[in-house]
């Protein structure tokens, strides 16, 4: 035990000894205190992924709950959300890429709504966000990642970042009919006897009643119905100052301003 | 005057139809109004007649062979109105003036101009402030009288000038305060 002041040469050793001694103690102490936490923190993640799994339909359908299950994954350093891949994607499936052209898709839909009426043609999109792309369009979106390294957008990654983005919210969703894909941005279901109004009107962009009764053989009434139903939805827009009345859709053909 | 530049909207047919779907219709009478309004603005336009227009290109798109009907014109001038960018100067004559800047705002512009140039306590005819090469480079350069005595009415209301009638001619007079 140090008792008063040691003196000399022999004392200031001492003292730095016991200096060295405390040092020692504090730093295991410290790397103790360190790695147990992220052994905590290991096995809290581990819960984490078990509590995504077996949660994972309860996270992608109730906003509330995904909302508090988001605020915990945020609390142990981990965003679901923009966490690169590993085993968040694997579990929530989604990624940086995917997530920013989602981001990217549903700033497409939401300014063309007003218009399209929420349905937007897959290969609309795909022609916005190469124009995206060129740099013709927002100072603010391009600096996002997805847009500086440019990456060349596939018709697959749309669908896919989609698909993905749906976990956000159930309004997204692909409608494909044949070999037409739509986006639609809104909710509520395309019946069988609209799409088939669509596919019809798919090359002029607009349809009338005759076209479609002869081309689907259907009855007046139908066709009428299936009319009356795309309008309501804001889909179709009508023009009677054709010879007969003419039924334009927006997400078929629009003009484009250049 | 550089050509003015159509949105997209106006080179599709169904525009020219007015909607019977009331939430499409509500979309398409915006689009109209924020169309009337810029194209006013860009040739400096101040009023409307309900039926001059009916063949002005700006509801006439040759191009696609469609052309808005009177009573849809109108539809869009009373929107104007309803929403503060419009006001029918004579619901007989159908003319409606087109507030691509509002009374309200006519009068500060003219009001800064009158500051700005020391004109504070002297008396101009409106005939001037509408003609006077002191005002060429201003956009209330020309405007349109009715409009302008509007807006004076403003700033007269705010107590900033005192209109008054002339005795010789029938020009008004005002004198900024």
């Amino acid at each position: 035990m140090l008792r008063g002041k040691a003196l000399g040469l022999a004392g200031l050793r001492r003292e730095q000894q016991v200096r060295e001694a405390i040092d020692y103690i504090a730093s295991s102490f410290r790397k103790e205190l360190y790695e147990s936490l992220q052994k905590q923190l290991d096995i809290f993640r581990e819960n984490l992924v078990l509590f995504a799994r077996k949660y994972r339909k309860k996270i992608e359908n109730e906003p509330e709950f995904r909302a508090q299950f988001h605020r915990l994954c945020v609390s142990v350093g981990v965003d679901p959300l923009v966490s690169k891949k590993g085993f968040w994607e694997e579990i929530l499936g989604i990624g940086d890429f995917y997530y920013e052209l989602a981001v990217k898709i549903s700033e497409i839909c939401i300014a063309t709504r007003g218009i399209n009426g929420g349905l937007i043609l897959l290969d609309e999109i795909k022609r916005l966000l190469d124009n995206h792309n060129e740099g013709k369009l927002t100072r603010r979106s391009s600096k996002r990642a997805l847009l500086r390294n440019s990456y060349q957008i596939s018709r697959d990654d749309i669908e896919r970042a989609v698909q993905r983005i749906q976990v956000l919210g159930k309004a997204y969703s692909i409608v494909s009919f044949g070999n037409i894909r739509y986006i639609r941005s809104v909710p509520g279901e395309l019946s069988h006897d609209h799409s088939c109004v669509l596919a019809t009107a798919k090359k002029q962009g607009f349809t009338t009643e005759s076209k479609l009764i002869a081309s689907l053989k259907w009855s007046k009434e139908r066709v009428v119905l299936a009319l009356k139903g795309l309008l309501e939805m804001e889909l179709a827009w009508i023009d009677d100052q054709g010879t007969e009345c003419l039924y334009w859709f927006p997400s078929l053909y629009y003009p484009i301003d250049d | 005057m550089s050509t003015f530049r159509y949105p997209p909207f106006h080179s599709y047919p169904p525009s020219f139809t007015l909607q019977p779907v009331k939430t499409t219709k509500e979309k398409q009478l915006k689009l109209w109004c924020d169309l009337v309004l810029s194209y006013c603005k860009h040739y400096k336009i101040f009023k409307l007649s309900l039926t001059d227009s009916a063949n002005s290109p700006l509801f006439v798109n040759t191009s696609i062979d469609r052309r808005l009907s009177i009573s849809a014109i109108e539809e869009v001038f009373s929107r104007l109105v309803s929403m503060g960018y419009g006001e029918w100067l004579n619901k007989q004559a159908n003319i409606c003036l087109i507030y691509w800047r509002r009374p309200n705002e006519w009068a500060q512009i003219i009001y800064d101009w009158v500051e700005r140039t020391g004109r504070r306590k002297s008396i101009l005819t409106l005939y001037e402030i509408r003609f006077s090469e002191d005002t060429a480079e201003f956009e209330f350069h020309e405007m349109d009288p009715e409009l302008l005595l509007k807006s004076l009415q403003v700033l007269e209301s705010q107590g900033k000038c005192v209109i008054f009638e002339g005795k010789v001619s029938d020009d008004l007079g005002v004198k900024f305060l």
